[in-house]
Order: C-alpha cells, then structure tokens, then sequence
C-alpha cells in the first residue's frame, strides 16, 4: 500500500459508505457517486429505518442525482397479515423511487424499525434506465411486507441517491443506512 | 475500502440433529445473514428461528406473503422463517433470512426472510425479536421435525463502514 491510498481489497462486494443518525435528520444523502462507487457494477442500500411522523408507519424515496422530473415508475406487492394486493404506484412520479412502507413511525410500537433491502442495478450504464428491487417491512402496531419494482427514466449516471421521509417528518435517531458497491 | 461480508461459520450436518446453533457470536458486525438449505428426516416441516435461546414463541411475530402457483395470501406467525419454501427430505428449499442491526441495543431485532421452495412455491416474510439484547447466538430449527444429514447452514456478518 503506498501512503494516502485505499489497501487492496479483492472484495466483490465492499461498503461504500454508511450513516447512522444519533438525531433526527429530514434526508441522507449518498454523494459523490462517480468517484466513491467507481468500479462497481450495482449498488446495494440497506437500511433500518424509524421516522418521527405522528402514525403508525411512514414511506421514503429514493432520489437520483436530485431529479425533480417525472421521471419515476414503480409497482408494489403486500401483504399486511391477513390479505394481499399490488398496485401501480406512480407511472411518472417526480420526487423519486418510493420506499412504500419501509419505514415504522412514533406510534408503532417501541423499539420497532423497518428493514429495507435496496438493489440499484446497473446505475452508471448509460445505455439502460436504472432499476431497483426493494424488500421491506415491519411488524408492531399494523403489519406489512412489501416487495417493490422502481425506475427512473434517465439514462445518466447516477452521481448521488438522496432518502428523504414521504410526509415532511424526519428520520428518527437509530435509523441507519449502509451502501453497498457490487462488482 | 471495506469488505461488506464475512463469512461467519458454515455447518453440513453429518447425522441428523434437532437442531443446528451459532453460539458466541461477536457483536463487530452491522447485519447478519442466515442461508439455510434444510432437510428433514419426514415429511414437509417449516423452519423456525430462536434468538439467544428465547424459546418463546410471544417473543417473535412475523407477515407473511406468499404464493403457491395457484393462489396467494398474507398471513402472521411467530418465529417462522418460511411458509411454502418449506423442506422436505431433499435438499430443493433454500432460506436466506437478513439479521438487521443484530448487535444493537437500542432496538428490537427485525428480519427479512425469502423462502422458496420451486415444487410448492415462494415467500417474502419479515419477523421481529421483541428484544433490545444483542444477538449472541442463532438456533435454527424444524417446527415439527428433524433436521437431516445433508441439512447446510451458513452465517455471514457485514463490516461496519
């Protein structure tokens, strides 16, 4: 390792980055994307996710680069415990890829966080929209597990991804957000 | 850069057991993964999960969503880790169930788990410890059964950043 560089690692699968709240904070931001996940072929976020709304669960999207277009697509199936449904969630939604109940909130219970697994695939090819597949859930107060479709309809290089709560309310301290390059 | 995951421990069963335990297991780790390819000495039998050997069941609740080729639906249980990716006595079911945050303390333990098994049908399952503890060991277990000889289990743990 020559001085001021990274060690070698021949991992194919290394994080990039992670953000732990000890206070509440409206969004997290993922920058930098074009250096920091060079290399790599998909990303990966996993989160576990609280927020401070006043309900019982909360939602949060993905944007990238900061687009305001619309330019966001997605699908849903859930379960809640006793049914299931899937629906056509935006078909040109502007403020991002949405994380459709991957969150718990103030009155869901204590103690209790939604998981996410988020898979970004092919995000830096210039040739292909950018696809995601979530998984999320949670149990408590209400009961639900989501798997997600998205897309965002530009072929650019994505260069940052920002999370920020549906609603206005903010990620509550003890929420936590890991990013993941896969070679 | 950091490596994101380690492989933790890795048990084939030789012989059939009741079940199959990782013990001692250090908190330096953001998640835990479990992959299980189950096999059970009789008949169809779910998997279940024990954190730091809490047997019980109130501890745990799960939602359940499933589909079996024909129908589908949701449903809610304890510490069920599977639904119809349930094993049998070969090898054609595979789990992999994503332990988040484990080693906190500040928060009860929730997991996502995707079951399959491709003769019966596919699950997406999210289950919950209703405990702050870090988590120190994981039993892994047949609700109703035995595991078999052939039965595989394998623990990964993700660096923190």
């Amino acid at each position: 390792m020559l001085a001021g560089n990274d060690a070698f690692s021949d991992s194919d699968e290394d994080i990039l980055a992670e953000t732990v709240l000890t206070s509440s904070q409206a969004e997290v931001t993922f920058s930098s994307l074009n250096t920091l996940a060079a290399g790599y072929q998909h990303l990966q976020i996993r989160a576990i996710i609280r927020t401070t709304r006043n309900a019982n669960n909360s939602n949060y999207y993905l944007r990238f680069n900061g687009d305001t277009g619309a330019n966001y697509a997605q699908h849903y199936m859930r379960g809640n415990g006793s049914a299931m449904e899937s629906n056509n969630l935006q078909t040109s939604g502007t403020e991002g890829v949405y994380v459709y109940q991957g969150a718990t909130s103030a009155t869901s219970g204590t103690g209790t966080y939604a998981a996410s697994v988020i898979d970004i695939l092919d995000p830096f090819d210039t040739n292909k929209y950018t696809t995601t597949r979530i998984l999320t859930g949670f149990t408590g107060a209400i009961n639900r597990v989501l798997l997600e479709s998205g897309l965002w309809m530009d072929t650019d290089a994505i260069t940052s991804i920002t999370l920020d709560e549906y609603y206005g309310s903010s990620f509550a301290a003890g929420s936590r957000f890991t990013l993941i390059g896969m070679k | 850069m950091t490596t994101a995951w380690v492989p933790l421990a890795t048990t084939t069963l030789s012989s059939s057991a009741s079940d199959i335990t990782f013990s001692s297991i250090s908190g330096a780790y953001r998640d835990l993964i479990l992959v299980a390819t189950g096999k059970s000495t009789s008949g169809t039998q779910d998997q279940g999960i024990n954190f730091n050997a809490d047997g019980t069941a109130g501890n745990y609740d799960c939602v359940i969503m499933w589909g079996n080729g024909s129908t589908y639906n949701s449903t809610t249980s304890t510490w069920l880790i599977d639904y119809y990716g349930s094993v049998t006595t070969d090898n054609n079911a595979a789990t992999i169930l994503q332990i988040m945050d484990y080693s906190a303390t500040d928060k009860h333990k929730t997991y996502l788990s995707r079951s399959n098994r491709a003769a019966s049908g596919v699950d997406a399952i999210i289950g919950r410890w209703n405990n702050d503890a870090a988590i120190t060991s994981i039993k892994y277990f047949l609700i109703g059964g035995t595991l078999a000889a052939g039965t595989t289990v394998s623990l990964y743990g993700s660096n923190r950043s």
